[in-house]
């Protein structure tokens, strides 16, 4: 694949946004009016291949995000959000180890 | 099943094929599983490191801009960071491993470490964030990089390991029982003509 150039976009609430707002990344807070899955795409169609989510809008849009699973991009990862304590992503890699391995061995 | 296929020649020669291809392939998915599962192993050590690296700073980070957001409050944070800092340019492309495309990610030129707001009314607790989510940057996406590489990996893997389970336990097993099959009711075919032929032989040397 030839290299291209994409955008970095965050989507979360106002206190993580901004955090991430004044290094560059273009932020989204999350609407009534538009669904995550929904803005997750709309995000991607405008050319944003990465993606940074707040941990608790990435928890219910989990299944959402597995529809990018196969494909390269977009990346789509959880962040820490306020309410956070680091244990979802530590989750997340060890279930990504126990669905590869068969076993958490980490 | 073994009883519901044909025993004839040209079955066994197919079926002797297919277990030729089948033992290949199983073969070429072990290989392939074990070399998925080296990368994964050394993705997700790195995965892990920078989680907690970027955990760690991210928790800095934050405690600046509360710090700042106390400092000057809400709505002067507000509009100092009202105009957007620069966009950060990112170079995307993909790396091949064991026919698995996963992303790969660079940043497009030098980071900017200008501020996007004025002196005037803003507190140095607001820079210190600023400047550590800049600095933090190129680690995010190593960190984005190498995380949607251990999801693809995971999944190609276990989707490997399925594969490789169905030929080990199921296909390969079910063509050697109908080989064995084909093989013994030919045998007994051949055993039933010669008995035949000899039986002939009798009655035209007792007439």
């Amino acid at each position: 694949m030839t290299e291209r150039k994409l955008k970095a976009a965050v989507i979360g609430p106002k206190s993580v946004a901004a955090l991430y707002g004044a290094a560059g990344v273009a932020v989204f807070e999350p609407a009534p009016e538009i669904s995550v899955p929904k803005l997750i795409s709309k995000l991607y169609g405008e050319g944003y291949g990465i993606i940074f989510i707040a941990e608790t809008i990435y928890k219910g849009a989990e299944d959402a995000v597995k529809k990018y699973l196969t494909d390269p991009y977009p990346i789509i990862i959880p962040v820490p959000d306020d309410s956070s304590d680091g244990s979802y992503s530590k989750e997340r890699i060890a279930a990504n180890v126990k669905k590869a391995i068969g076993s958490d061995l980490i | 099943m073994a009883k519901q296929i044909n025993p004839t020649r040209m079955e066994l020669t197919r079926l002797k094929k297919r277990l030729k291809t089948a033992s290949r392939g199983h073969k070429l998915l072990k290989d392939k599983q074990n070399g998925m599962t080296k990368q994964f192993m050394e993705q997700i050590r790195r995965n892990r490191e920078l989680r907690s690296k970027v955990e760690a700073e991210l928790a800095v980070a934050a405690k600046q801009f509360r710090s700042a957001s106390s400092a000057m409050g809400e709505k002067e944070l507000g509009e100092a960071l009202l105009l957007p800092a620069g966009e950060i340019g990112v170079v995307g492309g993909s790396n091949n491993i064991m026919s698995v495309q996963v992303p790969t990610l660079r940043c497009d030129g030098s980071l900017s470490s200008s501020l996007p707001y004025g002196f005037a009314d803003t507190s140095y607790e607001l820079d210190a964030a600023t400047l550590t989510m800049t600095k933090l940057f190129p680690t995010l996406l190593q960190l984005a990089e190498c995380e949607k590489t251990c999801d693809m990996l995971a999944s190609e893997i276990e989707k490997t390991r399925r594969r490789v389970n169905a030929l080990e336990h199921v296909m390969i097993p079910e063509m050697e029982r109908n080989i064995k099959f084909i093989t013994m009711k030919l045998e007994d075919n051949e055993r039933q003509n010669i008995t035949r032929l000899m039986k002939v032989k009798d009655v035209i040397n007792a007439r």
